[in-house]
């Protein structure tokens, strides 16, 4: 898939953009708060209907207007598609896929994008709520079931932790918890499941990625580290039957940890099994990326992760998704510059940098060039056809 | 509110108190009052104060009533093995209105939410442990809603009817009659298919 054009209206620092773009490299160059990262924030918008950066809506409308709008073109193989997003200050944003008003779900699978960003080393180094938010993402995106069981599964357990904490006051029985018990315990067996399968598709497309980036000096694996155990082998049930198998397994597995963890979960008035403590372990040749890792493996494994998730979603959905690198190359040596660029699969990659000289110049030779400056593409230069 | 009459203010705020009225429909429905036949207002009225007077709980299964039993306890023709649990009366209005269940019913009065204070002792449950225990039922039929707090209060059930030898089933969720399988959300499908039956 890719971009074939962009429209930007009172959006951040853009009064009125409008750009026509190839497949291939753009290469978006320009001095420190130009707006190249406003342009690509464009583009997520466009494609999920919100920002990764910020959750209102009146900070991306442009200082001292009332209305943003984002519109863009995106191509696939069979098709495009028009999106447009209008941006009120006041919070409202209004979603149109090819010129009817949808809900925000609507735009999920219309037009794939992966974000590598410089603040996912942060993925790496952070604590293990940042991978969990990583995989809750991805998943829901693919699979409508996902996200049903990740609401279920948090209410149920909302609804567990104020009867632990009703018990602590000795406001209840500890038969109310069973009910709770058991919802959570059925919901996150689904949710382990989802997040094991995906997992073990995401470790050999990662470990692909961070060879090529990084010459495959050492080895880069994940792996699931769900907080209750599950069947081992780690592979994923191959069947239906073996799946329903795997999720009653585990079903009682959870059940049994919430049992077992029950004074323990009176005392502190929380649930401290289950899902929402799970855990991807990220290593390089064994050894935990987080605690061993230099800043610049750190930095090569968070774009051999993002690389990683861009296969997986392009074997789930059957479309390579458009990538978005910014400022993601300033961090790396020249050698994993290019490897950046030899693994990126896909129809186009928009990458933004301070220095075009930052890009390898065979890469650049090929690329479309836009210069920014002061919320205006001063130039599309250089471009090569 | 300072243009208007004390007594039709006084109205409007009544009304604004109703489900789903704002401050704009209240203020349409008290005019529309205000200009109503004297003997609507007073048909209004006294239909609103009967309401209150007549209608009580069903002292067996919890219905609304405005006799000594509710219409289904007092049907001589129903099926006595047969016990229907819902959440609330209107959950029982909407099962009669599909008839298709030959029993009887037991209102809880609620779902299990411990985040709204409601726990098992807020609910109906003793009373319809002493109806089953009574001998006389043989199936009993979970019909709470598919909500994270229904499931869990259909388990809790599930779990207090076993050891008193009743059958006790759920309600299926799936697909909605009439409905095309590509029109449908991914997880009504996901769960249609969790549910599948034998054919």
């Amino acid at each position: 898939m890719h971009l074939s054009r962009l429209e930007l209206r009172e959006f951040r620092n853009y009064e009125r953009l409008a750009l026509e773009l190839p497949a291939g490299v753009v290469a978006v160059h320009g001095p420190n708060g130009a707006g190249k990262t406003n342009l690509l924030e464009g583009i997520c918008v466009a494609a999920a209907g919100d920002s990764p950066r910020s959750r209102t809506t009146d900070e991306l409308v442009r200082h001292r207007s009332q209305y943003g709008f984002v519109r863009a073109d995106f191509v696939t193989a069979e098709r495009g598609t028009r999106v447009e997003i209008g941006l009120a200050e006041s919070g409202r944003r209004q979603i149109k896929i090819d010129g009817v008003l949808r809900r925000r779900a609507d735009l999920i699978g219309v037009a794939p994008i992966v974000l590598f960003s410089a603040s996912d080393i942060e993925l790496l180094r952070g604590e293990p709520s940042g991978r969990r938010r990583l995989l809750d993402r991805e998943l829901s995106s693919i699979r409508g079931s996902y996200y049903y069981h990740v609401v279920r599964y948090r209410r149920a357990i909302e609804q567990r932790n104020k009867v632990l904490k009703d018990l602590r006051e000795r406001r209840t029985t500890e038969a109310a918890l069973a009910p709770w018990d058991s919802a959570a315990s059925r919901h996150g067996a689904r949710l382990m499941l989802d997040r094991s399968d995906f997992t073990a598709a995401l470790a050999p497309e990662a470990e692909r990625a961070h060879t090529v980036v990084t010459g495959g000096r050492r080895s880069l694996t994940l792996a699931y580290r769900p907080s209750v155990a599950i069947p081992t082998g780690q592979s994923a049930p191959a069947d239906e039957k073996e799946a329903a198998g795997w999720v009653e397994q585990v079903t009682e597995s959870l059940a049994a940890a919430l049992k077992e963890r029950r004074r323990v979960d009176m005392q502190l008035g929380t649930t401290t099994a289950g899902p929402h403590r799970d855990d991807i372990e990220v290593a390089l040749d064994g050894q935990s990326v987080r605690a061993y890792a230099s800043q610049g493996e750190q930095r090569s494994c968070a774009v051999a992760l993002r690389m990683g998730l861009t296969a997986v979603v392009r074997a789930m959905t059957g479309e390579a998704p458009l990538l978005l690198l910014d400022d993601v190359l300033s961090e790396l040596d020249e050698r994993h510059r290019r490897g950046v660029f030899a693994a990126c699969d896909a129809e186009q990659v928009m990458v933004t940098c301070c220095d075009q000289q930052d890009i390898p110049p065979d890469v650049l030779a090929g690329a479309t060039v836009l210069a920014v400056e002061d919320g205006r593409v001063i130039s599309d230069c250089d471009r090569p056809r | 509110m300072r243009a208007y009459p004390r007594s039709l203010a006084r109205l409007i705020e009544e009304l604004e108190k109703l489900p789903g009225v704002g401050p704009k429909t209240a203020q349409r429905l008290a005019l529309h009052l205000l200009h109503a036949s004297a003997e609507d207002a007073a048909a209004l009225a006294e239909a609103i104060q009967d309401v209150k007077q007549s209608i009580r709980e069903c002292p067996v299964c919890f219905n609304y009533t405005d006799a000594d039993l509710c219409p289904v306890c007092s049907d001589p023709h129903r099926d006595e093995a047969t016990l229907c649990v819902v959440g609330e009366a209107r959950d029982l209005l909407a099962m009669e209105r599909a008839g298709g269940l030959r029993g009887r019913y037991h209102v809880l009065g609620g779902l299990l939410s411990p985040m709204d204070g409601i726990g098992p002792e807020s609910l109906r449950i003793s009373e319809l442990l002493a109806r089953v225990r009574e001998g006389k039922i043989r199936e009993v039929v979970l019909a709470t809603n598919p909500t994270v707090e229904g499931d869990a209060t259909a388990m809790y059930l599930a779990a207090q009817l076993r050891p008193l030898g009743v059958r006790v089933t759920r309600i299926a969720l799936g697909l909605p009659v009439g409905g095309d399988l590509d029109y449908a959300d991914d997880v009504t499908i996901a769960r249609a298919l969790e549910g599948r039956t034998e054919m």
